[in-house]
Order: C-alpha cells, then sequence, then structure tokens
C-alpha cells in the first residue's frame, strides 16, 4: 500500500468559509431590513435565489449547533416549553427551538428569523409538519413544493407534470410575497452556476474513489454544507474548484487528511450523529477505517439541463425514491469506492431514511459480499447514542474486515 | 327486525372477528384487496367486484416485521406488516397502501418486497391539493389505479360500475356520519367500544351491506330520546382508538363521545364524490378538498382549530387526544392542537396509545382524573 503523508487542506477551509458567509451575509441582511427566508434543503434554491432572496437552512443550523454541543438543550426546550414530542427530529425540535428563543445558548450557530419558509418534502415528510409549525408559530407565509414518494424506479412524467407546475405556483407565491418580478435570465444564470456547483461537487466526492483516499470521508460532513446552502452562488464553484484542485495534488503527492494507514474503507450511511462527531470519526480512525463511500455526493448534486430535468433531479432524492433504486446507488457508491464494509446509523430521528434501512443494508451486504453492521444513533440528541454500543459494532465490522482480507491475501 | 342491541352485537361480532368475515367473503367466491390506511379510494375496488378489506394494523406485539421497521415507527404500520409476514393477508389479491406519512413511505417498500405473496397496490397522492398542478396529479394517479386494481381483480372496471361504487360510497358515508351524530346522542344505548365496533366492521363488510345495518341501526336510535345524561361529553381526537383496554377504560369512566376528529372515523368518512362528470376526475377531486387533517399539507393547519371547533359546536365538556405514539403528523400538531382548545377553554387531556402498549394503567389513571376534572 502507498504510505501516505498526513496532509491539512487549506481548500478545506475555503469551502468552510463559504458556508459561514451564507449566515453572515444574512444576518447582515436582515439588518438592513431584507426579507429572510428559511428553506429546506433540497427545495429548489434556484427560485428564492434568482430572486436574490437571503435563504438561510434550519438542517445546516441545527447540524451546526448539535456538533457544538447545545443539542440537547435545544430538544429540552422544544419538548418541555413548546410541548413537542421527544419522537419527532431533532432538526426539528431544535429549530423550533429556535424560532422560538430567536437565539442559541451560547451562540453555536445564529441566524436571522424568517419572514418566510420554502418547504420541499423530497427528503421527508417530516418537512412538512416541521414548516407548517414554523409557518403558524411566526406567523408567516409558507412555500411548499411536494414531491411525492416513488414507489417505481424512474420519475416518470406525472410526476415531473406535477413538480413543473408546482414551481410555477411557487413562482407567482413568491412574487406577491416579495413584491417583485420574477427574472427569468438570472434564473437561468443560477440553473448553469447551481448544475456547476453540482459537477464540481460531485468531482470533490469522487476523490474518495481513489486508493489511498486524498481525504477522511467525514470532511464531506463538513463540505456539504456549501453544496446543501449555496448551491446557486460562484463562490460556491470557486470553493469545490480549489477544493478538488487540493486533491488532485494529494493524490500526486500521496498525501491525505486522513491520518494513519487506510487499512479498511467503508460505507458511511445515513446522518452524521453530530453531537458525538469525533468519537465516531476517532473509533473510525483509530482503528484504521476511512469512509470512502456516503450517499451525501448525489443527494445534493443536482446536475439537470432544463427545468423538466431540474424537476426529475429534485425528485430523485435518495429519500424519494424506491428502495431498488435507493439500494442500486448505494451500491454503486460502495463499487466506486472500493469499500471493503459498511456502517448503517439507524437514526432514530429521521423516521424517512431509517425506514427501510434493515432491508437495504441486508441488500447491500448480500450483493456485494460486504459486511454492513447497524448501530443506532441520533442527528441531533445526544441521548440517543451509545458511544459502547457504537465501539463494539466497528470493532465488530473491523473484525470481520480483517478477517475477509486475509482470506483474500 | 332487529333491535338496537342485537345489531351492535353483531357489529362488535364482525369487527371482533375480522377474519372470519374475510373467510365469508372468500367462501363466497369474492376477491378481496386489503386497503391501509387512509383516503384509499376503495371504490375502485367496489367496481371491480371486490372486496375492500381495512388492514390498520391489529393489537399484538410486532416481532417479524422488526427485521423491516426499527422499533421508532407507529404500530399500525409495524402490526400491519406483522399481519403480512405472518401470513395473516394471504388471502387478499393485493393491499393498497398510500405514502402521506415517512412511516407510510418506508411501509409500502417493506411490505412489497418482505410480504410477496400479497401484491402491494401504491397509492401516491399530491400535498398540494389546492393547486391545479395537486388536481391533475391526483387524476393522473388514480386513472393509473384504475387499471393496477382492475388487474389485481382480473378485470377491467367500467365508468358505470364506478359511478354505482361512488354513489353507494357516499350513501355509506353519509349514515355513518348519521350513525356518528346518533351515537352521541345515545351513549346509554351506544358505548364507546360499540361505537368503534359499528367503525371496524364498516371496514371488513361488504359495504352495501354494512350500509343496510347502519341504517336500520339509525332508525331505531333517532326512535329514542336522546339523552347524554350521567356521561361526560368529549371530543376524541386521534387516529384510532379501537384498543379495547382504552374503550373499556372511556366506556368504565362514562364518557359520551359527541363530536370526533379520528383518523379512522370523521376525517375519513368526511369525503364526498360527485356523482357527476368522470368518476376518477371526480375521486380525484374528491380528494383534493380533504382537509382539516394532520397527515395533509395544510399552510393554514385547519386540523388545529377544527379540532377546537368540534369542542365549541358539540357542546362537550372536554377533549381527550389520543396521540399515536411515533405518529409523527400528529406529534406534531399535538401542541397546537392543545393550545387551541386550551383557548378555546375546553378542558383538555392528551393520553399515548399504541397497538402494541400492553398496560393502559397510566391511560386509566389519566382519564379517571380527567373524568373527576369535567364531571
Amino acid at each position: 500500500m502507498t504510505e501516505l503523508t498526513p496532509a491539512k487542506s487549506v481548500a478545506g477551509k475555503v469551502v468552510a468559509a463559504v458556508a459561514n458567509n451564507v449566515y453572515e451575509s444574512a444576518i447582515e441582511a436582515k439588518k438592513n431590513g431584507e426579507k429572510i427566508a428559511w428553506i429546506s434543503s433540497n427545495f429548489p434554491q434556484e427560485i428564492p435565489t434568482a430572486f436574490g432572496l437571503h435563504c438561510v437552512y434550519p438542517e445546516s443550523q441545527a447540524a451546526a449547533i448539535s456538533a457544538k454541543g447545545a443539542g440537547q438543550t435545544m430538544c429540552e426546550h422544544a419538548e418541555n416549553e413548546l410541548g413537542l414530542s421527544n419522537d419527532i427530529c431533532a432538526y426539528a425540535r431544535i429549530s423550533q427551538a429556535y424560532a422560538d428563543l430567536g437565539k442559541c445558548p451560547n451562540g453555536e450557530r445564529e441566524m436571522p428569523l424568517p419572514d418566510l419558509v420554502l418547504c420541499c418534502n423530497n427528503i421527508c415528510d417530516c418537512m412538512f409538519k416541521w414548516y407548517e409549525n414554523l409557518a403558524r408559530t411566526l406567523n408567516i407565509p409558507i412555500v411548499m413544493i411536494d414531491v411525492p414518494f416513488n414507489n417505481k424506479f424512474d420519475v416518470d412524467d406525472k410526476r415531473i407534470k406535477y413538480i413543473r407546475g408546482q414551481f410555477d405556483q411557487a413562482i407567482k407565491q413568491l412574487e406577491g410575497i416579495l413584491g417583485q418580478k420574477f427574472d427569468e435570465k438570472k434564473f437561468e444564470e443560477v440553473c448553469k452556476i447551481s448544475s456547476q456547483v453540482g459537477e464540481e461537487w460531485l468531482k470533490a466526492t469522487k476523490y474518495l474513489n481513489y486508493k489511498p483516499a486524498p481525504y477522511k470521508g467525514f470532511d464531506l460532513f463538513n463540505h456539504m454544507a456549501v453544496a446543501t446552502m449555496a448551491r446557486g452562488q460562484k463562490e460556491s464553484l470557486e470553493a469545490f474548484k480549489e477544493f478538488n484542485a487540493e486533491c488532485e495534488q494529494f493524490i500526486k503527492e500521496h498525501k491525505s487528511t486522513f491520518k494513519g494507514d487506510e487499512k479498511h474503507r467503508i460505507m458511511f450511511e445515513g446522518i452524521a450523529c453530530w453531537p458525538y462527531l469525533g468519537v465516531t470519526y476517532k473509533t473510525l480512525k483509530n482503528m484504521g477505517v476511512n469512509v470512502t463511500s456516503c450517499v451525501y455526493g448525489p443527494s445534493f448534486a443536482f446536475t439537470y439541463k432544463n427545468l423538466d430535468e431540474m424537476a426529475a433531479a429534485y425528485a430523485s432524492m435518495p429519500n424519494a425514491t424506491n428502495l431498488e433504486r435507493a439500494t442500486q446507488l448505494r451500491e454503486e457508491l460502495c463499487q466506486e469506492g472500493k469499500v471493503d464494509g459498511g456502517l448503517v446509523h439507524i437514526n432514530r430521528s429521521c423516521k424517512m431514511w431509517s425506514s427501510f434501512m434493515p432491508e437495504m443494508a441486508r441488500r447491500i451486504s448480500r450483493d456485494l459480499d460486504i459486511p454492513v453492521v447497524m448501530f443506532d444513533g441520533d442527528q441531533s440528541d445526544p441521548r440517543n447514542f451509545s458511544e459502547e454500543q457504537y465501539v463494539t459494532r466497528v470493532q465488530g465490522l473491523v473484525e470481520i474486515m480483517d478477517s475477509n482480507a486475509k482470506k483474500g491475501e | 327486525m332487529a333491535d338496537i342491541k342485537e345489531l351492535l352485537e353483531g357489529f362488535t361480532e364482525v369487527a371482533d372477528h375480522p377474519k372470519a368475515e374475510l373467510d365469508r367473503h372468500i367462501a363466497a367466491g369474492k376477491k378481496v384487496i386489503g386497503v391501509g390506511p387512509y383516503y384509499v379510494l376503495e371504490e375502485l375496488v367496489y367496481a371491480a367486484g371486490a372486496i375492500p378489506f381495512g388492514v390498520w394494523g391489529r393489537v399484538g406485539t410486532a416481532s417479524k416485521a422488526r427485521e423491516y421497521f426499527p422499533p421508532f415507527y407507529c404500530s399500525i404500520c409495524q402490526m400491519t406488516l406483522e399481519m403480512g409476514l405472518n401470513h395473516e393477508l394471504d388471502k387478499l389479491s393485493g393491499i393498497m397502501l398510500t405514502a402521506l406519512c415517512d412511516t407510510l413511505r418506508g411501509a409500502s417498500q417493506n411490505f412489497r418486497v418482505g410480504v410477496t405473496q400479497v401484491p402491494m397496490i401504491f397509492v401516491t397522492q399530491p400535498q398540494n391539493r389546492a393547486t391545479e398542478a395537486g388536481r391533475q396529479y391526483a387524476i393522473d394517479s388514480y386513472t393509473e389505479l384504475k387499471t393496477t386494481v382492475g388487474e389485481a381483480c382480473d378485470t377491467i372496471i367500467d365508468d358505470d360500475k364506478l359511478a354505482e361504487a361512488i354513489k353507494l360510497y357516499n350513501n355509506w358515508r353519509a349514515a355513518m356520519r348519521t350513525f356518528l351524530a346518533e351515537a352521541a346522542k345515545h351513549p346509554a344505548l351506544v358505548s364507546v367500544a360499540q361505537r368503534a365496533a359499528v367503525v371496524d366492521a364498516g371496514y371488513y363488510m361488504d359495504k352495501a351491506e354494512h350500509l343496510k345495518k347502519v341504517e336500520a341501526l339509525n332508525e331505531l336510535l333517532a326512535a329514542q330520546p336522546a339523552s347524554t345524561d350521567g356521561f361526560k361529553k368529549v371530543v376524541l381526537s386521534g387516529v384510532y382508538y379501537d384498543i379495547p383496554a382504552l374503550t373499556q377504560i372511556l366506556d368504565e369512566n362514562h364518557f359520551a363521545v359527541v363530536a370526533d376528529d379520528i383518523a379512522k372515523e370523521s376525517r375519513a368518512l368526511q369525503l364526498q364524490v360527485s356523482e357527476e362528470g368522470d368518476p376518477t376526475v371526480a375521486l380525484a377531486e374528491a380528494f383534493c378538498k380533504a382537509g382539516n387533517d394532520s397527515i395533509l399539507f395544510d399552510e393554514n393547519k385547519g386540523h388545529v382549530a377544527h379540532v377546537a371547533d368540534l369542542y365549541k359546536e358539540s357542546g362537550a365538556d372536554g377533549v381527550v387526544l389520543l396521540l399515536a405514539k411515533f405518529c409523527d403528523p400528529e406529534e406534531f400538531d399535538a401542541p397546537h392542537v392543545a393550545k387551541a382548545c386550551k383557548d378555546a377553554g375546553a378542558p383538555f387531556v392528551q393520553i399515548e396509545i399504541d397497538q402494541s402498549t400492553e398496560s393502559y394503567e397510566q391511560a386509566r389513571t389519566q382519564l379517571e382524573t380527567f373524568a373527576d376534572i369535567i364531571g
């Protein structure tokens, strides 16, 4: 195996700065009296971006808040003060707590309160309940784009027609709310940039396919903030290009941000356990395991040439597609990422994502003949994660991968 | 003519033994199609000459279903899958499942691959129902379903038969709404358990047969003087309450359901389908007009005000929210429903329910206390 030199990513900081700037510019815009939208991660942001609307992302905010240690405090506020059940998504609890408080306990990730909310349920139906609540509590309008779950493999014409029709409806609604006409030319420009950003983001994720990989897979969890929040911005394009150039340089120079030998390569399936990002990463790293396959790549890479293709792209989100397509996507990523095993997060917060995960995990294991283990956790509520269980499961996975590697020698 | 007691015993017999009712349909040479929760267009099944048969899980504990669903999922979906995996549904020629919430999305996939002996018929519906795009999506989807359901029943569904089915269902839903109103006025004659049994029997019986019996019951009830004396009048809100341990507590504490916001009852029964024009379009438009429901997107969250309105309009003494465990749509709405009820001056209690709950002693204490408060 090629020996790697540990490296620090400079470009990664450039990417992080773009994400940070989304919040900073929104805070500034609010101060200047401009309207702010809270927007779900896979809403077709091309539309509000073309209006010049400042959008901030409650999912990314909740992830940041919980990664910085305030997830439990915010969840408890939602439960004890707002009466929300602890069964519902922790992002939704944190976000509704933030809408109520208007601030974080210790400034973990502030963002301005919204004048409207933009919701798309292509990742889950929980989303529209969450946004309904925000709209009601804050007494602000909601724009909703419904992407019905697809039991078939391909996106059919009736879905595309429905989603296209909703694009038109959303534009009309926004014209009314914002008091300005929709600029077709600007929209085309934003679509072009978004598509390019999608391509660069996908390219960035594909560098993990190199063996050994030029960076640790957990870096994706951070970089995806830009793919989520700034898909329509030129700065994102430049940042990802810089990141990709750095990846190529690292590959040529045998460098990586993954410290240590890349003894095993795995798929990590599911949202990160943000409150335990350090523990979940270090446990893997200490056993020489790098994550080289992760569905976050295609999840935020929307590439299209026209509005029909754009509708199809937003309807093809992993959580909106059937079991077979969702499994095939993971299996292709596993093969490209040359993985020896899989680690699946049964995420207490995400009913959609976890709902057919056991079957998907069985299929991936069977079809690719690799071990796949599951662990229980939560994207943001630290009360739903056991470090002991996680470590034990990872140890079990590594033992099987070690044994398989010996057989293959 | 049967009396009230006899009729109610008949409904209870069916509600308590759905398998016997299923066997009866099969013995009569009928094809039977399962229908999950909810807003499933049963009329298509009926027009195909088959019997729609409600499958909303059952009281019990999921075991095999746990190989597909992690534990934190609504018991209706877990137990429906469990029934399929235990071959309790093998006599069905298909099962229609919607995907209006996250758990139903997953349930459709788990059922399709886990219970291959019962073909899953996927019902896709729009959430943006007030728009022309949503209306058209519902029409396109229902048009496809007409063929799929026809195939499952070895027939081609013609529009005349569908129009007849719509008429029957409209009459049945109207009769059921009348029954719920009559039951509310006669709690001494119709207990909470019996009310649930009449509703449940409707999910299992041939609708024409059920309609006749419900009409007969309605007539007999209407002839009796209305009285809620000695009862605590409540509005029930939630997805379901047909759990014997729960209805027993409600009856023992002399609760009378004077209005409901129950998914399995009034929410499902709100549909009224136009009997004019293309019947498939009429079915689609009826779904698009549905509202006041946590499972349906609503920018105004009409469901919340609706529960408080039911309290005000029905003259109830309080509101009981039966919160289905792990039901996202209900859990998101619950604090808002509670607030709207409190703002309306309604005494309010929230009880967590689940088909897999082994003991309802905590619910008993809550309901006994609530009965004291509103009594």
